[in-house]
């Protein structure tokens, strides 16, 4: 969660000391992220996984996550999703089978019990769904699903208790400071310094323990290891007063100095493995965090994301507010909470690029005299220094202080959770919206076995997380949408979301995010941001048109290439029937037509071969000329080929190949036949090595 | 008989193309069959015999051409299915064949012919590269027109008297080389572009009273109508009228039943009768009868084809030229059921036999 929030959260929390935290979180708690089942599960793994990721950061550690979810008590409810992902129906078993496809309750027709297994038999329009019950050897049930006898895919989505556990290798916390960190809603918020981080300061971790405790009555055990000690606590928070309630302590020598903190905690909420999951969550996360390790485990099995590299990101600086950026609200609390004895020395020591001169002009505008205390101030006063703050002219913030991700850990990222044909990344430079320094990268995975139909997806992150709800009110959507795509070479019908094998990755950090509201899932749309978002947009399309446009060509010298041979079976039948062709004839027939069709298509070969070699060895090739056919020469050097269709193998036209091919022999030190599938897309290049 | 020998000819040319494609491909030359081109550029208009003829300009269409592949691909199956259909001694329809051919190409999700059209097209390119007629490739056309008169015929075995047919008529076959006409009672042939008209004139007992013989072409004249009309005209010396719509379409309807089309000009010589005359409906007879109540207004199209055969060889006549330039000015037109606004029997007891009594045609 970002500073906003926290700030709001604390500013209700000071007027309403009487009342209870516990009342204050159930009040709250769809703006933390709890307002239903599924949403609250996903919560937990992120305040989870967002903490363990800056505390590794923090501390200069690779990351090394490991999140486990289990049912406790759960209703069996699975979701049943076709095969491109769509949502068909779920399958629910509280007292009896429940089936429901495409919104419509099926009736249960039949039951059939086998040794092992009952099948419940639905039927609709002529249709039979079956659900096909088992047990394993613990007496855990297990359904499956045959649509026509045939095997649909079901996910477990089952609503109930849960089991949590989250563990990572960050530096722990000392074991003195466990209850504060946990226990205790808002504390550590540190409002009045700025730093790009992952967020959730003061509420986030204790929210989560909060809800467990709300939702099952039990409490949250944590295991902290610092360098010179293991801390074993269990705990809750004690409601009324706002403090950890220690059920047990133990803490002990740290023999091998293993650090890492581990948390485990039961909760109630609904596991789906479909639209914003944890599992999508955690995709998103490797995505954006490359040198983090991260294994799952849940109720339909285990997934490991891998760290692609060993570098810690940078460190992001912490910074004073910027007077451009700072609210009232905020500048009412700084004033109060400040050091400075004097109102010039808070404008000094507080803020960011305020120096002499534009102390003099805030007083003089402001009419608040230099030795005024701060904490004197009536709200008339610091609402006309608010004013006056944001009349002066400043120097803009320094913008180094950010941690991007970096083009190329973007695109190490996105090739290690999409199955994509091309990626491009683009980092913007730094700049400023409302005295906040910010920075925008974009990334564009193009092509694969990316969804070849429909719009384009969006992954979006804040401060390097996955924002997984309201797409559409997203500065990013905002900047995607106006953005003239068909200059780059994708489908787009006006201003909507292009349309293909397209996935668009949009990073927006800051020191201060500014959500478009307390759902934190939206990025405000000011002009100076969706600014930036276009131009890195703009940079990263002009970047994936060169491959864009390749493939276009890729496409047509395939569908060239493919043509002769398609219809040649079917010109040879009928000139066999025309003529009554003998053995001898239809044999020349197909193998001189054969030869011709791949000397006729020997320069789309040869441009397909080049091109997908370029992708998988980075090799760059180029064409010699030799007796009509084209030959393709490494840069390299010393590497002659020739491309085949590869269902040329065994035929009259691989001889003839390697006839040509073998004529070079001597002239160059390798001689290879490239084999390539026309029939896949993209075209699959086999290499073989002939001398 | 001239029937086999023709035949043979068919069968024989077809095995000449097929060799000739082996023999290019054992040569490693690019294969290819050579088509007379069908359009406007490659056909002439004979003065004498007053009909469309087929220029000698060619195109070759190639096997290794990413545009004519397919369509390589496409005539050889058709020449393979004909081929079949001949030594078989089968007859099928134009229809038949596409649905004989029509299969998805293995490995891919293509299909051999998408449309009838695709198959319809290469039997005519077949036909003119033969040098032959579709219907002794075995193939039957569409089947569209009907005829009323006082004639005997024989086809297939019965005996037909399209007299006592009642008020459909006989349905003209695709094919009709093999119907022989037996005993004509008439002094000349009405074409009717519309049925419509056909069946009001039928019902009036047009045919009786004027001792005549009445077809209608349904639109477009279909092959077999057109060589029947040719051989009623030429065997049984009867004169030819042409009644349709006052406009450029029903006019070519005309000229196509006279001189034979672009796209079939090859086969002019045996579908076309130049002694054929234009009996109406002209737009001059708009005037004369004071039909202007009845018009309709030209669409563009219209305009636009009455423009295109104002160039035509075949339109050169001055009356045609008047006729055409008079539409392009007034901008309307008229079908022949404006006759009727003056009355049900205007056309049978008033407009036509004043027509033909004063012989007032259009060459």
């Amino acid at each position: 969660m970002a500073e906003k929030n926290t700030k709001n959260a604390e500013d209700l929390a000071g007027k309403m000391r009487e009342v209870s935290v516990a009342e204050f979180f159930e009040k709250n708690k769809h703006l933390l992220g709890y307002e239903n089942p599924t949403k609250s599960l996903l919560t937990i793994v992120k305040e989870g996984v967002d903490n363990s990721l800056d505390a590794c950061d923090e501390a200069g550690i690779l990351p090394n996550i490991k999140v486990s979810i289990k049912e406790i008590e759960a209703r069996v409810m699975y979701d049943i999703l076709d095969s491109k992902g769509n949502d068909l129906g779920e399958f629910m078993f509280d007292k009896k089978p429940v089936l429901k496809i495409k919104d419509r309750f099926l009736k249960l027709k039949n039951t059939e019990k086998d040794t092992g297994s009952t099948d419940y038999i639905f039927e609709v329009s002529g249709k039979e769904y079956k659900i096909r019950e088992t047990k394993n050897e613990d007496g855990d049930k297990n359904y499956q699903l045959f649509i026509d006898e045939e095997r649909a895919k079901m996910t477990r989505s089952p609503l109930g208790k849960f089991k949590i556990t989250m563990e990572d290798n960050g530096p722990g916390v000392m074991a003195n400071k466990v209850p504060l960190a946990f226990g205790k809603m808002l504390y550590g918020s540190k409002f009045h310094r700025l730093r790009q981080s992952r967020g959730t300061q003061g509420i986030g971790i204790s929210g989560v323990i909060m809800y467990s405790q709300i939702t099952t009555g039990k409490s949250t055990k944590i295991t902290s290891a610092t360098e010179k000690e293991i801390a074993t606590v269990e705990l809750r928070v004690d409601v009324s007063k706002n403090s950890a309630q220690i059920i047990s302590e133990d803490v002990v020598k740290n023999k091998d100095g293993k650090t890492g903190l581990k948390i485990e905690l039961e909760a109630e909420g609904r596991y789906v493995e479909k639209g914003a999951s944890v599992t999508e969550f955690l995709k998103q996360t490797a995505i954006a965090n490359p040198h983090a390790k991260m294994t799952y485990e849940g109720p339909n099995g285990k997934l490991v994301f891998d760290r692609v590299t060993n570098q810690v990101p940078k460190q992001p600086q912490e910074i004073l507010p910027h007077p451009y950026g700072v609210e009232l609200g905020i500048l009412t609390r700084m004033a109060m909470s400040t050091g400075s004895k004097s109102v010039s020395g808070f404008l000094n020591n507080d803020f960011s690029k305020v120096g002499d001169v534009a102390i003099k002009e805030i007083l003089k505008i402001s009419k608040i005299e230099a030795a005024a205390k701060p904490g004197e101030l009536t709200h008339e006063d610091i609402e006309r220094l608010h004013r006056a703050m944001q009349m002066v002219k400043l120097q803009s913030p320094e913008t180094d202080v950010l941690s991007p991700m970096g083009e190329k850990l973007i695109e190490e990222g996105l090739k290690k959770e999409v199955k994509a044909e091309f990626f491009v990344a683009v980092t913007r430079p730094p700049a400023v919206y409302r005295g906040n320094p910010f920075q925008v990268e974009v990334g564009i995975a193009y092509g694969g076995e990316l969804q070849p139909e429909g719009a384009a997806q969006m992954v979006r992150f804040a401060n390097k997380v996955p924002l997984l709800y309201h797409g559409g009110d997203c500065a990013t959507s905002e900047s995607i949408v106006e953005t003239d795509w068909k200059r780059y070479g994708f489908n787009q019908t006006g201003k909507n979301v292009p349309t293909g094998p397209i996935i668009f990755l949009v990073h927006f950090a800051s020191v201060w995010v500014p959500y478009t509201s307390e759902g934190k899932q939206a990025i405000a749309d000011y002009p100076e941001i969706v600014k930036e978002i276009k131009l890195a947009l703009q940079e990263a399309g002009r970047r994936i048109s060169v491959y864009v446009k390749k493939k276009g060509m890729v496409k047509e010298h395939q569908k060239t290439s493919l043509l002769y041979q398609r219809y040649l079976d079917e010109v040879i039948k009928a000139l066999e029937l025309i003529t009554n062709l003998d053995k001898d004839d239809d044999k020349m027939l197909r193998k001189n037509l054969q030869i011709m069709a791949w000397s006729k298509t020997q320069e789309a070969y040869n441009f397909i071969t080049s091109n997908y070699l370029h992708v998988k060895n980075s090799e760059e090739t180029t064409m010699v000329e030799h007796h009509g056919y084209k030959l393709l020469v490494s840069e390299k050097g010393g590497v002659v080929g020739i491309a085949v269709n590869s269902t040329h193998k065994d035929t009259g036209v691989e001889d003839e190949a390697m006839k040509i091919l073998s004529s070079q022999k001597g002239k160059y030190k390798k001689g290879m036949v490239y084999y390539c599938d026309m029939s896949k897309d993209p075209p699959e290049i086999e290499e073989r090595k002939i001398w | 008989m001239a029937e086999t020998t023709k035949r043979d000819n068919t069968e024989k040319n077809l095995v000449a193309m097929g060799r000739k494609i082996i023999d290019e491909v054992k040569r490693m030359e690019n294969p290819s069959i050579d088509i007379p081109i069908r359009s406007l550029s490659n056909v002439t208009y004979d003065q004498k015999t007053k009909s469309l003829v087929l220029g000698d300009k060619f195109s070759k269409r190639h096997y290794f051409n990413v545009a004519h592949a397919k369509p390589f691909m496409q005539t050889l199956l058709v020449a393979a299915a004909t081929n079949g259909l001949v030594k078989d001694r089968l007859h099928t329809s134009l229809r038949d064949l596409f649905y004989m051919l029509k299969r998805t190409i293995p490995n891919s999700n293509e299909n051999t012919f998408d449309d009838q059209s695709e198959s319809d097209a290469m039997i005519v390119d077949l036909e003119v590269t033969l040098d032959t007629l579709r219907e002794k490739l075995n193939l039957n056309a569409d089947i569209r027109g009907r005829v009323v008169g006082n004639v005997v015929i024989e086809d297939r075995e019965d005996e037909i008297n399209w007299g006592k047919l009642g008020s459909g008529g006989w349905a003209i076959p695709s094919n009709v080389e093999d119907v022989q006409i037996k005993k004509v009672k008439a002094d000349y042939i009405l074409v009717i572009e519309k049925n419509a008209a056909f069946e009001r004139l039928h019902e009036d007992k047009f045919w009786q009273n004027q001792n005549c013989i009445l077809v209608t072409t349904q639109g477009q004249a279909a092959r077999g109508t057109r060589r029947l009309i040719q051989r009623l005209s030429t065997e049984h010396k009867l004169p030819v009228y042409i009644f349709t719509d006052a406009d450029s379409y029903g006019w070519y309807i005309y000229s196509v039943i006279k001189f034979g089309s672009i796209g079939l000009a090859h086969v002019s010589d045996r579908l076309g009768t130049p002694n054929a005359k234009f009996i109406g409906l002209t737009l001059s007879d708009i005037e004369e009868f004071g039909l202007q109540d009845f018009t309709i207004k030209a669409e563009e199209v219209d305009l636009k084809r009455a423009q295109e055969m104002l160039n035509y060889e075949w339109f050169k006549a001055p009356e045609w030229q008047a006729e055409l330039k008079l539409m392009l000015k007034k901008k309307y037109k008229a079908e022949l059921e404006a006759l009727s606004g003056k009355g049900l029997k205007f056309v049978t007891e008033k407009y036509l036999p004043k027509k033909i009594k004063s012989k007032d045609f259009l060459p």
